[in-house]
């Protein structure tokens, strides 16, 4: 499995995509649904508030699955409670699955930087 | 030798510095909790992380402000969790003015005593939200220390799910 992560409208889908050799098609945002590539695992988090069950699943039925997910939590303590969770969630998913991963990329403007794993084909 | 090392909400700073504490050997461990256990989430929070050092031979001293009169043994590792809350407890309950110098001067003192010091912080500074005057004057001082801290750290490190960043790599201790 491959996590992508980096601010929000950095281009992890389109490099993710150009990087594989994939289409826009094969990109989902539910793993229930069993994408290649699961973009947008923030907005999936949004309701799901024991996501790793589902993501096991995931990862059994998929195990080269690409994961993109958004980074959430450099910025002020939100007001709200559940913006709170929601963020705190995003984060520890995300540390979960970068545990597990093969390669963690992380894209900047655009740019890749491989944080785990040998990612030579993403550079 | 000073670590500073940062990251936004569950990226796994927290977990690393510990780490870095336990991997460097020194077995006389302090932590310097800074939040003041204010309500169900602070305390749950606090729970949380009291539960990741059990075991490891963590004591804790509180300290919310004046990190600078903190009596930690010397040639201790210490962990500092975390400069947000510090900065916060000595702007919002003590004054803005001085704040940063007092955190300094708390870190000279803690660095000066201890053989190893751990300082966490939280990056608040990428969401391009807009806030009121006072929250930016006061996110505009954090930033400011966070530069400062980086600064006089040997080593930096950012904490991306859970993988550190070198931005600076210290000496071997």
């Amino acid at each position: 499995m491959t996590l992508v992560i980096g601010g929000a409208g950095q281009g992890k889908l389109a490099l993710t995509l150009r990087v594989l050799g994939l289409d826009p098609s094969q990109a989902g945002s539910a793993p229930e649904e069993n994408p290649p590539v699961l973009n947008h695992l923030e907005t999936w988090l949004k309701t799901e508030r024991d996501p790793l069950p589902a993501l096991e699943a995931y990862l059994a039925r998929r195990s080269d699955a690409v994961i993109l997910c958004d980074e959430v939590g450099c910025g002020v303590v939100p007001m709200d409670r559940s913006d709170r969770d929601w963020r705190e969630r995003v984060g520890r998913t995300c540390c979960t699955l970068a545990a597990r991963a093969e390669l963690v990329v992380r894209v900047y403007c655009g740019i890749p930087t491989v944080l785990k794993g040998d990612g030579t084909h993403w550079n | 030798m000073l670590l500073f090392i940062t990251g936004g909400s569950g990226s796994g700073k927290s977990a690393y510095a510990e780490d870095r504490v336990t991997a460097s050997g020194l077995t006389d461990r302090v932590y310097i909790a800074t939040m003041e256990p204010f309500g169900a989430e602070a305390a749950a929070r606090i729970a949380r992380h009291r539960a990741m050092r059990a075991g490891k031979g963590f004591k804790t001293f509180e300290c919310p402000r004046n990190l600078e009169a903190l009596p930690v043994p010397p040639g201790c590792a210490a962990l500092l969790e975390d400069l947000t809350n510090l900065f916060a407890n000595e702007w919002f309950g003590v004054s803005p003015e001085g704040a940063a110098e007092r955190v300094l001067r708390g870190l000279e003192a803690l660095r000066t005593r201890a053989a190893l010091t751990v300082v966490v912080g939280n990056d608040l500074f990428a969401d391009g939200l807009p806030y009121d005057a006072d929250t930016l004057r006061y996110l505009r001082a954090l930033a400011h220390l966070h530069q400062k801290v980086a600064a006089m750290a040997d080593g930096v490190y950012e904490v991306v799910c859970g993988i550190p960043i070198c931005h600076r790599k210290e000496a071997e201790l």
